[in-house]
């Protein structure tokens, strides 16, 4: 996947991608770059003025975000096929979570300016671009919601669910997804004791839903 | 429609109407219709196709998700100067996310999809700035994704309190630091945080011990 007609085709894999106008489609992979990334390296800084987007080649991020107590919490994991820096690319706000490499990641970058100079150029290109946002707006509106309102059983695996669905894009219903995530972090992602969640693990397990290896959850339904 | 001074004044006060350009907030209020809402009537109803954008005149709204067969969560409450039905409208009628649900009577200006529509097919521009409103909730419920669970309940309550507060300040033109009346009891609260009206009476009491609130009744005055 290295020339410019291998990523598109790649991209058009996913959903949102694959729902922008053709013309677009190929504005964006014209006016990216290809940029690689090592394990523990930053593509997205919480707190600093946004760079641009990127859509994960090969590899896989970490999606973090630093609450007022100074801990990284886990938000996501994403891999080939996630686009990231959505956020502040559209806003031209300052980021409101980090991005880091969590293996080799190449990833398609568009650079803001270059976001600009697309939507400047045809107004009408903004309006698929926030699709995009408006599509993460649902996932974090439902997500909030069944945080705080759905028991721990139900909770746990509707967040887990969410992040599959995510690898999941594109991919016929029913393929096996390996989450890299460990259990420290899942427990911090739904509020729960390690101990609890270790519990609630088991009964998804024994549900058929899940499979749990070493720092990995195999999302089999 | 038309609207009187006191309207007129309280768009303009809001952070994000009252940064529009002045032509695209006069086309916003021609294209707009007054709706009045009683208690308990929906503005809009969760997994139906959006119709439109509105903000709330008069009155007090509930934003609600249902999650379960019996358990909807309680996810903001607005008053005058609230927007609603942003996600519809932009996605250009996807089903709705949440319900608005009025919790007394209810004076509202509606923005019908199709005017909306009307607007931005006339000027694609004008789309990015209806966009801003829901940017910035976004900031937000990103924002709760990290802390519901990461910060414990007395922060994450007093955290969502500073916001209330916040929203009511930019919407009512007031000073950072003034004092804002939040009416809400311990019931909404409760289904706000995710925790039992018996917890919120003690998070509440430690929060007034530190000096950050004042409890009233069915009123939370926040200082900070």
């Amino acid at each position: 996947m290295n020339g410019r007609a291998p990523i598109l085709a790649f991209l058009r894999t996913g959903r949102w991608f694959a729902g922008l106008p053709p013309a677009l489609q190929e504005l964006i992979v014209q006016r990216a770059t290809v940029e690689r990334f090592v394990r523990g390296q930053f593509l997205i800084e919480q707190g600093t003025s946004p760079k641009g987007m990127y859509a994960v080649l090969d590899g896989t991020v970490r999606v973090t975000r630093r609450i007022a107590d100074g801990r990284d919490l886990l938000v996501h994991v994403g891999s080939a096929g996630f686009w990231v820096g959505d956020y502040g690319t559209i806003s031209g706000q300052t980021t409101i979570g980090s991005t880091m490499a969590e293996t080799p990641v190449r990833a398609l970058f568009l650079p803001a300016a270059e976001f600009e100079r697309i939507v400047d150029d045809e107004p009408r290109h903004f309006r698929p671009f926030m699709n995009l946002l408006l599509d993460r707006y649902r996932s974090a509106f439902a997500f909030v919601a069944e945080l705080q309102g759905l028991p721990s059983e139900a909770r746990l695996w509707r967040r887990i669910e969410g992040i599959a669905s995510f690898w999941r894009d594109g991919a016929p219903a029913g393929t096996p997804i390996d989450i890299p995530i460990s259990q420290g972090e899942l427990a911090q992602m739904v509020g729960l004791s390690r101990q609890r969640l270790s519990t609630l693990l088991g009964r998804l397990e024994a549900q058929g839903l899940i499979e749990v290896g070493f720092r990995n959850v195999r999302v089999v339904a | 429609m038309i609207i009187d001074a006191k309207d007129a004044g309280l768009l303009r006060d809001g952070p994000w109407f009252g940064r529009l350009p002045g032509d695209l907030q006069q086309l916003i209020v021609d294209r707009s219709v007054e709706r009045t809402f009683r208690k308990g009537e929906y503005p809009i109803r969760e997994g139906e196709p959006g119709k439109g954008m509105g903000v709330v005149l008069e009155g007090q709204v509930h934003l609600v998700r249902r999650v379960a067969a019996a358990n909807e969560v309680l996810v903001d409450v607005g008053e005058a100067g609230f927007w609603f039905g942003n996600y519809g409208a932009l996605t250009g009628g996807a089903p709705s996310i949440g319900s608005i649900v009025a919790t007394g009577p209810v004076r509202a200006m509606f923005l019908p999809l199709a005017e909306f529509e009307r607007i931005v097919g006339d000027e694609p521009r004008y789309y990015r700035l209806f966009s801003q409103a829901l940017i910035d909730r976004y900031a937000h419920l990103y924002r709760h994704l990290a802390e519901i669970h990461g910060l414990p309940p007395e922060e994450w309550l007093r955290t969502r309190l500073l916001e209330l507060a916040e929203v009511r300040r930019d919407a009512t033109a007031q000073p950072r630091s003034a004092p804002v009346d939040l009416s809400l009891s311990h019931t909404d609260l409760a289904r706000m945080i995710g925790v039992s009206r018996q917890t919120i009476a003690g998070l509440l009491a430690r929060l007034e011990a530190r000096g950050l609130v004042e409890i009233g009744f069915r009123n939370i005055r926040v200082l900070g």
